[in-house]
């Protein structure tokens, strides 16, 4: 999966916002932390859920536990609006 | 082709149209000015399909077919190409109305028909001749390095209120409909989607990035609050005393 071609992402101090260009499905805008930037970032590429929290392990040097339900949640709310190509 | 040149937010806007009506329109922003800093030019098929855009937005709506007709649909393309190259200038084109008080902007932002011309018009009530509107619909915002300056346009509103001047933004309200009078500050973190959502956007990807790291400087630079209100003018009298901030008593 990856994130689609028509979605961007725009960083300001720590929050990253992702919004369409075009908005036909979704025309909001979805507000994270620098988790979900990291996450949106290696979606830039088609990848697994599994290649993500492990990306994210070794950039945060977190428990893999917590990374594993952020990256679902985010990635649960990247499907709802349609922001995901898989 | 009919042309004229227009001055809106510093710029001098050289427009080659269609029809008459958008010069009209425009009239009182018309300048003999020689210098140009950029061209807007409308062909057939943008009015074609701004007209279809307008009729799927609001088939029923009872004016419909007066906004549809084409030298109507022209108007609000030329307003479209007008924000999309004023980025380049650092320019935005914002939803909202916007009243001045002792040189200090305040804008009021919401979906059409939530109350932010009505609640300005408290405003006006309450503060008479110490307001002056600057646009009651379509402001243009210059983000500069420390403030955002609020400009009048001809696209103000069905009643026509605004003027050609350039006022600096002190603070923008979110509003919504209320029972009882309420405002907060907000986060701004927490505001920038909200703000986001009227602020016109380009379908271009680069200029949308631009749009958004404007908008992103033009709230660094401004206080935001969130309105609730009603339309007693003890809505306008709670917002105003609010949004001036303490320096206003100390300059009194």
């Amino acid at each position: 999966m990856k994130l689609k071609s028509d979605y961007i992402v725009y960083e300001s101090e720590g929050t990253t916002y992702l919004t369409p260009v075009s908005g036909k499905e979704f025309n909001g805008m979805v507000r994270g932390n620098v988790t979900f930037g990291a996450i949106l970032n290696c979606l830039k590429k088609d990848v697994t859920e599994e290649e993500i929290v492990e990306a994210l392990c070794k950039q945060f040097d977190a428990v893999k536990e917590d990374v594993e339900k952020d990256v679902k949640k985010a990635v649960t709310s990247l499907r709802s609006i349609g922001a995901i190509e898989e | 082709m009919i042309k004229g040149v227009y001055s809106f937010a510093g710029l001098n806007v050289l427009i080659l149209s269609n029809y008459s009506f958008v010069h009209d329109f425009m009239e009182e922003y018309r300048t003999i000015s020689k210098s140009i800093d950029f061209t807007v030019v409308v062909n057939e098929q943008e009015i074609y399909k701004e007209q279809q855009f307008l009729r799927e937005l609001g088939p029923e709506d009872e004016y419909i077919e007066s906004k549809c007709r084409p030298e109507n649909a022209e108007r609000i393309v030329v307003l479209k190409k007008i924000a999309e190259q004023a980025l380049d200038y650092d320019i935005i084109l914002y939803h909202g109305s916007v009243i001045a008080v002792n040189n200090e902007a305040y804008m009021f932002t919401a979906n059409s028909g939530t109350g932010k011309s009505t609640h300005v018009k408290l405003w006006r009530e309450l503060l008479g001749d110490k307001s002056v509107m600057v646009n009651d619909d379509k402001p243009l915002i210059k983000i500069k390095q420390d403030k955002a300056i609020a400009y009048g346009t001809p696209y103000n509103g069905k009643h026509h209120l605004g003027n050609d001047i350039g006022v600096p933004l002190k603070a923008v309200a979110v509003i919504y409909q209320a029972e009882e009078n309420i405002i907060e500050e907000i986060d701004k973190k927490a505001a920038y989607p909200m703000l986001y959502k009227h602020v016109y956007h380009p379908e271009d990807k680069v200029k949308l990035l631009k749009t958004m790291d404007l908008l992103n400087r033009m709230v660094k630079n401004i206080s935001i609050y969130k309105l609730g209100c009603n339309m007693d003018i003890s809505a306008a009298e709670l917002a105003w005393k609010t949004m001036r901030g303490n320096e206003y008593e100390a300059k009194k």
